[in-house]
């Protein structure tokens, strides 16, 4: 079952942050992805409690997990602990940023 | 297709998807200000031979000036205001019927206000004023409302609501000056006119500013929040600045207004030591030329505080009043405002761009460089210039410069009109 949260985190790659210009896993925001109880549960936050963008990037990653979750429930969870700071954002996710 | 299931998360994403305005909300306020920043610099030429000598009083300085500050400054606020404040309170505007009529008694309020006061037309000031005070105050109740309800950042609350009172001051002093214009009711008109400026300024403007600086500035530079607690040590230098600077405006006591500045001073620094860090941990190194002008008022900021001290301790020789308007309208407020709406419009129009199934574009493909470029060479021309002739006395050079700002606010009306054009097109 692995596969489907391998799957499902490629699906995440998908959504880009307009104004960051990086894709939400590649920008640190998607915390986990899991199978609970046979539910995958992809748990994200945003740059900012008061990211205006968070809604709109939380529609985007629902539309991705349905494309990949075929029969599976899933359900995406908004977190703000532990707040999202730079330092999650990935190798690949720096150098597109020209760190 | 599944929806949120855990509670918490379901109760704030439906929180947060009403809290989108229709993108016509806050872009008519947008629209507003580069329509008026247009208007203002022509001004600028038009009064020319009268704005090194400005004193407080009517005439056609006070009418250009009220194109800046109500026409730019208080159309963008409420146009931020009224899109970022519900996001960051989490609480959507009880309604968005207030929010669009703001709009239609604050801007044909300001032309007429302005022309009443630039040629002495009592009718048409008298009527510019009531509307123009009307959209004020009614901007004053929607925002009121929502901090009211306000559940978390707490740094961006309490500024909002020192904003907030400070509108509704600035209003009842700007209708007790016109009384008085008439009437002759005030002891003092020039301090209750400090004061009505020093709320405009630092009160309103400052406190809107400083506040959401808190949010956009590491949201744009992909950069961790500053420290809560810090920043409210900050506007705790800065609210007692704002009252001690009114007090000692209105009581005419410059120890009391120096000491305002000290105070607001002391806010400032930590303001921008928060932002200093935050700009150092950020992640996107290159913030383009908008942080050019962001960086820019920053300085002017602590500058104009401190013109001001000496000018209430009567030690800066000449043309204080001009001096400190441009430092601190020009230098910071616009500055700054103008910085900070090259990156808002663009984030906005790709919010508004995308739609159930549609990504939204980058911002970057909305933003065109060119106009940018145009209008920030004409920028830094037209405040220096403007700052210089000021304080030679050269007419001459503020007309100039004046010219210089009206061929910047084009460039800007044209990238602000192209973003929207662009937001349109896209995919």
């Amino acid at each position: 079952m692995s596969d489907i949260v391998d799957r499902a985190r490629d699906a995440l790659k998908s959504v880009m942050d307009p104004e960051a210009g990086l894709n939400i896993v590649d920008l640190g925001l998607v915390y986990d992805i899991a199978l609970e109880d046979g539910r995958l549960v992809a748990l994200i936050t945003f740059t900012t409690e008061a990211c205006p963008v968070g809604p709109r990037l939380v529609e985007e990653a629902e539309q991705a997990l349905a494309a990949v979750a075929g029969a599976v429930p899933f359900e995406i969870r908004v977190t703000f602990d532990p707040p999202w700071t730079p330092e999650r954002i990935t190798p690949d996710g720096r150098a597109l940023l020209g760190q | 297709m599944n929806r949120p299931a855990n509670p918490a998360a379901a109760s704030f994403l439906g929180g947060a998807k009403s809290r989108l305005l229709p993108a016509s909300i806050p872009l008519r306020y947008f629209g507003g200000a580069v329509f008026f920043h247009l208007a203002f610099w022509l001004g600028v030429v038009w009064a020319a031979p009268e704005i090194p000598n400005f004193a407080i009083g009517p005439g056609r300085v006070l009418a250009v000036l009220h194109l800046l500050t109500l026409g730019v400054f208080a159309a963008t606020a409420f146009g931020a205001a009224f899109q970022l404040l519900p996001v960051a309170t989490k609480q959507p505007l009880r309604a968005e019927w207030p929010a669009r009529l703001v709009a239609w008694l604050l801007f044909p309020g300001i032309v007429l206000f302005a022309v009443g006061i630039a040629e002495t037309l009592h009718i048409p000031a008298a009527l510019g004023g009531v509307l123009s005070a009307a959209g004020v105050m009614l901007a004053g109740v929607l925002l009121a409302d929502n901090l009211a309800r306000a559940r978390g950042m707490a740094s961006v609350v309490v500024h909002g609501w020192v904003a907030v009172a400070s509108l509704f001051a600035i209003a009842a002093l700007g209708f007790l000056l016109v009384v008085d214009q008439h009437h002759g009711i005030l002891a003092s008109r020039n301090g209750i006119g400090a004061a009505h400026a020093i709320l405009a300024v630092y009160g309103f403007m400052g406190m809107l500013a400083l506040g959401f600086s808190y949010v956009l500035v590491p949201m744009f530079g992909l950069a961790p929040a500053p420290s809560t607690r810090a920043a409210l040590a900050s506007f705790a230098f800065a609210a007692a600045g704002l009252a001690l600077g009114v007090i000692g405006a209105v009581l005419a006591q410059p120890v009391i207004l120096a000491a305002g500045a000290a105070a607001g001073l002391c806010a400032i620094a930590l303001h921008l030591r928060l932002m200093a860090a935050a700009m150092q941990a950020r992640m996107r190194k290159r913030l383009g030329p908008s942080f050019v002008l962001v960086r820019i008022a920053w300085a002017c900021l602590p500058l104009s505080l401190i013109l001001g001290a000496l000018m209430a301790l009567d030690l800066w020789p000449w043309r204080g009043p001009a001096l400190f308007g441009a430092l601190a309208l020009l230098g910071w407020l616009l500055t700054f405002l103008l910085g900070m709406l090259q990156r808002i419009v663009p984030f906005l129009a790709s919010m508004h761009a995308s739609g159930p199934g549609r990504a939204p574009p980058l911002v970057s493909s909305l933003t065109a460089e060119r106009p940018l470029e145009i209008h920030r060479y004409c920028h830094f021309a037209a405040v220096t210039g403007l700052i210089a002739g000021i304080a030679g006395d050269w007419p001459l050079v503020v007309q100039i410069s004046g010219a210089a700002g009206a061929a910047g606010a084009a460039a800007f009306a044209w990238f602000f009109i192209g973003t929207l054009a662009r937001m349109r097109r896209a995919p």
